[in-house]
């Protein structure tokens, strides 16, 4: 069995304002990758080289295992893309998009795609338009699990969606990614919901990537050392990732909080989240 | 391939209604304004614009970027947006024909030249026009486009009234017109297949 739905390596691509360079990272199968960043850091640029939208200048990508996948429609088959926003004309209802996407694809699950929207209480007849924002996200999410696809590729998916909404879809991802021949590559600013459903995070920052980790040793490994001046002095230049001054105290970011904690006894160390991560690479400093 | 035209006559049946609204009213007053068989060119012209929009429609519903990542051919994209146009101002032609016959024997002046004569303006304003904006819809943002599709009537009319007035038989300038316009609508698609579909979409 392939170990890997999706690899990128090395990928390139220049803009006169913007350079996606040399970003790798891979999507293993039975897995979900959230890649994070802020607006502009190269998340949809990358999501657009993977899915052949634009062509890349330099750099590899592997789809199961393929490498010139443009053309392969048996590999767009398993793939099923979601885009922020919505996905299909807001003119066709549900049951127009399933007589559409049957003709379009060769693994069209007409009885899944019904029994999906049975179960997200989402009209068949009703056209798209008048459907809210986050039953348009559903159908398109329906839609792309409506074709036995392998890999789930999502540009933002869940942005401007309520909390209950976003809630239900990640619960379609970890649903979807039971089946251990399932992945998910998914790009989102909010990273409270890839804390809760990713295996791994990437981070790109201004078009590279900082850091390909599991979730995991994000949330149990890294920490913040809040602390004063003085024993923000003391702090070894290595172990410091990144560093911010705030009102009162200094925020430290490191890899490993319990050797932190063990170093520097009297400092005040809290696991850090995603979001905290982010924001000191982004806005941080370096000692 | 057969799926894209499905999703495009779904878009076409939503503003059809529309479109024949528009068409009866200009058409009646047209009709009786100059002749009959004006018709013909209106429906030809008005039916094939319905397909250019739908790219717009396309671009707008976010259905542009989903059919790059659907698998599909790019090619097949291009080729279906030129296949409507071509059957749509085919069925526009014939509408309009028709429609001008019924009313030409009502009002008893029925008359193969001037329907030889509209029919070959008819072909020739719809394919010259088309060759020239299918592609720009395609490579264009909606307002640039749109102002493409305003300039590819008047160009096409002039392409017409210049061929019409070089010429003393108006059916062979007309005629010939149609020809180069069957001309440039093939070699417009050629040329879409061959860099259209290359460009990136961000």
């Amino acid at each position: 069995m392939q170990s890997n739905a999706l690899v990128v390596n090395d990928l390139t691509k220049r803009y006169p304002d913007f350079v996606l360079d040399k970003v790798s990272f891979s999507v293993p199968c039975g897995t979900i990758v959230g890649l994070i960043g802020e607006n502009g850091a190269g998340k949809s640029t990358t999501i657009n080289a993977v899915l052949g939208m634009i062509s890349r200048d330099s750099g590899s990508i592997e789809l199961f295992g393929e490498a010139d996948t443009q053309s392969n429609d048996s590999i767009r088959n398993q793939i099923g893309v979601v885009f922020d926003g919505n996905n299909y004309p807001d003119v066709l209802s549900a049951q127009k998009l399933n007589r559409v996407l049957r003709e379009i694809y060769r693994t069209w699950d007409e009885r899944k795609f019904f029994d999906l929207l049975k179960k997200m209480s989402l009209p068949a007849d009703k056209k798209i338009k008048e459907f809210s924002k986050g039953m348009q996200m559903k159908l398109s999410i329906a839609a792309a699990l409506s074709h036995n696809s392998r890999l789930l590729i999502l540009d933002e998916a869940t942005s401007g969606l309520d909390p209950v909404v976003r809630d239900d879809i990640l619960d379609m991802f970890l649903e979807f990614v039971q089946d251990e021949s399932h992945s998910i590559l998914v790009s989102s600013h909010i990273t409270s919901d890839l804390e809760k459903v990713a295996d791994y995070i990437v981070f790109i920052h201004k078009g590279k990537v900082v850091f390909c980790k599991s979730k995991d040793e994000l949330r149990y490994k890294y920490g913040i050392i809040r602390c004063g001046a003085a024993q923000f002095d003391a702090i070894d230049n290595e172990e410091a990732i990144a560093y911010r001054k705030q009102d009162y105290e200094w925020e430290v970011l490191v890899a490993d909080r319990d050797q932190a904690r063990r170093k520097y006894p009297k400092a005040v160390i809290d696991p850090a989240s995603i979001d905290e991560i982010m924001l000191l690479y982004v806005k941080g400093e370096s000692k | 391939m057969k799926g894209l035209l499905l999703k495009d006559y779904y878009l076409i049946r939503s503003v059809l209604y529309v479109i024949l609204a528009v068409f009866a009213v200009v058409g009646i007053g047209m009709s009786f304004l100059t002749s009959t068989w004006v018709l013909t060119v209106l429906a030809t012209v008005m039916l094939g614009m319905i397909s250019v929009t739908t790219i717009n429609m396309d671009k707008n519903s976010g259905w542009r970027k989903v059919s790059l990542v659907l698998p599909v051919p790019r090619k097949a994209i291009l080729d279906s947006k030129y296949i409507l146009y071509a059957s749509l101002s085919g069925a526009g032609l014939l509408l309009g024909i028709i429609l001008s016959v019924v009313v030409s024997i009502c009002k008893g002046s029925l008359d193969l030249y001037s329907m030889a004569l509209f029919a070959s303006i008819s072909i020739a304003m719809a394919l010259l026009s088309g060759s020239m904006t299918i592609p720009l819809t395609f490579l264009f943002s909606e307002d640039k486009s749109m102002l493409g599709l305003i300039a590819a009537y008047p160009l096409s009319a002039a392409v017409f009234a210049g061929a019409a007035l070089l010429m003393d038989n108006r059916i062979a300038a007309c005629g010939l017109v149609a020809a180069a316009g069957a001309a440039l609508y093939i070699l417009s698609w050629v040329l879409s297949r061959k860099h259209i579909v290359k460009r990136d979409i961000r």
